[in-house]
């Protein structure tokens, strides 16, 4: 999990050209400033090139509601990471 | 049956009275399903309008289930422009007019609620087709896009939520407050459509009837422009009061059956910006816009055009707005109002990046945490979205009408 939130918080200081975001399980969309539509599919883009994977729109949406926060967003690529390691053994 | 009407209200009660006492998941089902039918057909008694609405849902389905089973972009974009043309069709939209005659577009057909049906639709197809509805069921999904509480006017809510209680009709409100508080909210609801939104409509008809007339205005000049602002005024508030308390009726009368909706208004009037705004006032349209038409638009642009992301998404947010202005209405004026808003939202997210390549992420930070400026930019942007309202109040007819005699009466005054 410390890997994945590691390179997490690169991508977010990368994108958000922000050297002082700091990410914690804890940590909201609230939290980070600027963080709308837009920043936010430069995040999954981001994400998505980084890690190998493709979000679906549902879980795209899911992202920025209630409940979700880095905890739920490192959950869910670890998800998607095992399956494409399922996938590609 | 409106959702204010007697009859309405007084099946809402009785059914919530009756419904969990009903001892299994399928007779609440079948309950369901029986007051979704009766609903439906007080709006639609013609057979031709059934035949029509269930083609429309079923078609949906249908081509959810075969691209469930084996997508295909082809097959899903194709559908898409059919289900589009087909509501374009339904809906009598006026740019038809100009290559199909009127004749064959009036088949007096009586329809109800097949806007929200198609955003349903087309939520409904994506998510199915990238995995995230496992197992669709027909009749589950019939329920969900005819569901009462949601079928005239939204909110729109995602398939997945309504599954889940599909599945397990439970109560949701867990005490006598939550029960109580549930009809208050629907009395709420009713007052602020029947009286308030009712009052300003009156005001807004007055002064419609002041200012749209033939001959020249009298006043004329400053007091009839006074006179168009007060009465987009009155429009906005008409607007707020009668969604926002429809809204009201069908959350908390449908949560009195256990089902969750979303909610579809946080303080509006308080928005900073344009897309501020659509986070505010009626949100799932918002959510909807941002998740099926910005979001694609602007990942297929930006990972082909990374250079230029800001480009990207002004003709993302032009796109998107555009769109959702058509789909508010078939008359051009909608085309218009759609324009502004996604020149709203450019103009916000362009101002945006201006403070951060000026003054960095702290002057954005010290910019968002300014009192003064909060309170400006929500008086910019509450009078920018109501006189945004002459293009969805009017069509263009009427506006070309009262603009010219407003404009003839300031000459006559220099």
């Amino acid at each position: 999990m410390q890997p994945i939130r590691t390179e997490l918080q690169e991508i977010f200081r990368q994108v958000f050209s922000d050297d002082e975001i700091v990410l914690n399980e804890a940590t909201t969309a609230d939290d980070i400033d600027g963080w709308d539509s837009m920043m936010h599919i430069n995040l999954i883009i981001a994400m998505e090139r980084r890690f190998g994977v493709k979000f679906a729109a549902a879980e795209i949406a899911g992202m920025k509601g209630e409940d979700q926060n880095m905890g739920t967003l490192v959950q869910l690529l670890e998800q998607k990471l095992s399956r494409t390691k399922a996938i590609r053994p | 049956m409106s959702v204010t009407s007697l009859e309405f209200l007084l099946l809402l009660f009785l059914g919530a009275a009756v419904f969990f006492r009903l001892p299994s998941a399928r007779l609440r089902q079948l309950a369901f399903t029986a007051g979704t039918a009766g609903f439906v057909y007080s709006y639609v008694p013609d057979p031709a309008g059934w035949v029509v609405l269930l083609g429309f849902v079923l078609s949906g389905y249908g081509c959810a289930e075969l691209l469930r089973r084996r997508p295909s972009r082809v097959l899903f974009t194709s559908y898409i422009i059919l289900l589009i043309a087909t509501f374009a069709f339904l809906k009598k939209y006026d740019f038809l007019k100009l290559c199909i005659p009127e004749r064959f577009l009036d088949l007096h057909l009586q329809i109800v609620g097949l806007s929200y049906i198609l955003f349903r639709q087309i939520h409904f197809i994506v998510d199915v087709m990238q995995g995230q509805i496992e197992r669709p069921a027909l009749w589950a999904y019939i329920n969900y896009q005819f569901n009462p509480f949601t079928l005239l006017a939204g909110p729109i809510q995602r398939y997945q939520d309504f599954q889940e209680y599909w599945v397990h009709p439970v109560p949701s409100l867990h005490d006598r407050h939550a029960v109580l508080t549930a009809y208050l909210r629907i009395f709420t609801g009713v007052i602020k459509v029947v009286v308030i939104a009712k009052a300003c409509c009156g005001g807004y008809d007055g002064l419609l009837g002041q200012l749209g007339g033939a001959g020249p205005l009298s006043p004329g000049g400053w007091r009839a422009a006074a006179k168009l602002i007060l009465m987009l005024y009155y429009y906005l508030f008409y607007l707020y009061m009668n969604f926002s308390g429809y809204c009201d009726i069908v959350i908390a009368g449908a949560s009195l059956v256990g089902l969750r909706l979303p909610e579809n208004f946080n303080s509006p009037f308080l928005a900073r910006n344009i897309l501020d705004y659509w986070s505010r006032w009626h949100i799932t349209l918002g959510h909807w816009i941002r998740d099926y038409l910005f979001t694609p638009f602007y990942k297929t642009g930006a990972e082909r055009f990374p250079r230029h992301t800001q480009a990207v998404a002004v003709a993302g947010y032009f796109v998107a707005f555009t769109l959702a202005g058509i789909w508010h209405g078939s008359t051009w004026n909608f085309f218009i109002y759609g324009l502004l808003h996604g020149a709203g939202a450019s103009a916000a997210k362009l101002w945006e990046n201006a403070i951060i390549r000026y003054a960095g992420r702290p002057g954005l930070r010290k910019y968002l945490r300014s009192a003064a400026i909060r309170w400006a930019a929500i008086v910019a942007t509450f009078h920018y979205t109501c006189f945004s309202l002459f293009f969805f109040a009017l069509d263009l007819g009427q506006g070309q009408q009262i603009l010219g005699r407003l404009l003839k009466s300031f000459a006559a005054d220099y």
